[in-house]
């Protein structure tokens, strides 16, 4: 198929299941059609490198999804086939009506218990507004649907949003990943059976990967300073770091240890 | 004029809840306003210790729950501030006697007589706590620069939150400049980065709070205090007046200090008041 002159749509029939869009700000991915992870990734795969790489290198990606709840496996493939391609998945939503986010205090499924207040606005208030990466946040904002999640790993189930900070006293947990917009301060705790992903400062304590098989779930926050971290059987406690600069990072667990990288 | 009730609470206890509640009270008469001081700390009252009133009270706030006396008849009248009036608390019963609709229905008896009602709730977070918090329409959560004192403002904003109350405002009470400038005490902005709440007004550690409550003499009766310059700048916001923070100067008792000041290049902290 000739793509010198490919327009920004693609115009092939049949309609693939995927679609690749440019905005201003970036790119955004929509998945249309259900189709399996790996005919999805084919297909962004191919459109993706039909594209000028260079001219996109380094853009925004917007990935939407049409599901409820949103699917972490799908999202992190095709955050693995954006990855490969240069450029970086910044956020995804779902465009499916009252999505992924919970109302606050109610669980997607059995596993979850209420003791979260609702949310004094998606943290765009808060601190959190000066913090790296957010610039891609707020633009998600500005979409229809709501951020959910970047790249946790994971079996598919449902996500718990939460929509801001997380007092002390306060506690979420819940079967599947669990996402905050917002902080989790001090004195709060969060357990997921999965992942937990906090697009905040994350200050107090944190069990992931507490459902089966969930050694691989991963912890990521914009300022990860638990008081508690533990993921599957491992525990860790963060170092005191008075001066340290705040920056996104990403915990996992590895032979019984927490190892904590960058999260870019 | 119906009232605006304001809870003032802090979960932690001996931050300042009550000096703040009799010294706000004191501020906003001043300003013109009628205004009902109630103590909220049924069994350990000392809002009238405070304001120098005890002698005077005959009835309190068991007996206006028990419908033993109208709650107008039950309200001590300050007589160096015309406006002021205090509803004093019961020291023979305990927070159990009375429950959130008792302050509800006694808020509502008062409230076609003041412009604000201010509650000076007890500390921690059981049913005194809750008893205050029921009736009001605004809370001012009070805390000191301490890293317990603001864990427990945290959690006692998750739960004014939860009891379907607004945002608190934040009262940062007892800063020391000097111990902010060493690093030894957080500073607002470490609170704030913390609570998150917007801020009614920041106090300085100041001495003459300790003389004036001994005295039964609230420091918002003068303009001579810095502390009761914060505590007027407070009623002037809660009226929705914006009044820029004061800037917590340090002030170095002797010489010494003041040099080393000089050589630090100046001892002012301009801190976020």
């Amino acid at each position: 198929m000739s793509v010198r002159d490919a327009p920004h749509e693609m115009p092939t029939p049949p309609k693939p299941p995927i679609a690749v869009k440019g905005r201003g700000d970036g790119l955004r991915i929509q998945v249309t059609g259900s189709a399996s992870p790996e005919e999805l990734a084919e297909s962004l795969r191919q459109q993706l490198e039909r594209r000028s790489n260079a001219f996109f290198s380094g853009a925004s990606v917007t990935l939407e999804l049409p599901v409820r709840p949103l699917d972490m496996a799908l999202a992190a493939t095709l955050a693995d086939v954006v990855s490969d391609a240069s450029m970086e998945l910044t956020a995804v939503v779902s465009t499916a009506s009252a999505a992924a986010e919970d109302p606050a205090g109610a669980g997607t499924g059995a596993g979850s218990s209420a003791g979260t207040s609702a949310g004094t606005g998606a943290g765009t208030g808060s601190g959190s507004a000066t913090r790296a990466g957010t610039g891609s946040r707020a633009g998600a904002d500005k979409d229809r649907g709501r951020p959910a999640a970047v790249r946790p790993p994971g079996a598919p189930g449902g996500a718990l949003v939460v929509t801001g900070t997380l007092r002390s006293g306060q506690r979420v947990a819940h079967d599947g990943s669990v996402i905050i917009l917002g902080d989790v301060n001090p004195g709060a705790e969060v357990i997921a059976g999965e992942s937990v992903v906090v697009w905040g400062r994350l200050r107090g304590i944190v069990e992931a990967g507490v459902a089966e098989g969930g050694d691989s779930a991963v912890v990521c926050a914009l300022d990860l300073a638990p008081t508690q971290l533990r993921i599957g059987p491992a525990l860790a406690r963060a170092p005191e770091e008075p001066d340290r600069q705040p920056e996104p990072e990403v915990a996992r667990q590895e032979d019984g240890r927490i190892v904590v990288d960058a999260w870019s | 004029m119906a009232a605006r009730v304001v809870t003032l609470t802090s979960g932690k206890g001996g931050v300042g809840k009550t000096t703040a509640t009799a010294n706000i009270g004191v501020a906003l008469a001043r300003r013109g306003h009628n205004v009902v001081v109630i103590d909220g700390d049924i069994g350990l009252r000392n809002l009238d210790v405070v304001m120098g009133l005890e002698n005077r009270v005959v009835y309190n706030l068991v007996h206006v729950v028990r419908g033993a006396v109208d709650a107008e008849r039950a309200l001590i009248k300050d007589k160096r501030v015309p406006g002021l009036t205090l509803l004093a608390a019961d020291q023979h019963s305990d927070k159990d006697d009375v429950t959130e609709d008792d302050m509800r229905d006694a808020c509502e008896a008062l409230r076609d007589h003041a412009d604000y009602i201010l509650i000076d709730s007890p500390a921690g977070i059981e049913q005194g706590f809750r008893n205050a918090l029921a009736p009001a329409d605004e809370v001012v959560l009070i805390t000191t620069p301490e890293v317990s004192a603001v864990r427990d403002a945290d959690r006692v904003i998750g739960l004014a939150e939860a009891a379907g109350k607004a945002t608190p405002r934040l009262v940062v009470n007892r800063i020391k400049p000097s111990l902010v400038a060493k690093g030894d005490m957080m500073d607002t902005n470490d609170v704030f980065d913390i609570l998150q709440i917007p801020v009614l007004g920041v106090v300085p550690e100041d001495e003459s709070i300790v003389a004036a409550t001994n005295r039964g003499e609230p420091v918002a009766l003068q303009d001579s205090s810095r502390a009761g310059m914060a505590f007027h700048n407070m009623a002037a916001r809660l009226d929705g007046e914006e009044v820029p923070f004061l800037s917590l100067e340090v002030v170095e008792e002797g010489l010494l200090a003041r040099l080393a000041g000089a050589i630090r290049g100046g001892a002012t902290h301009g801190g976020a008041s």
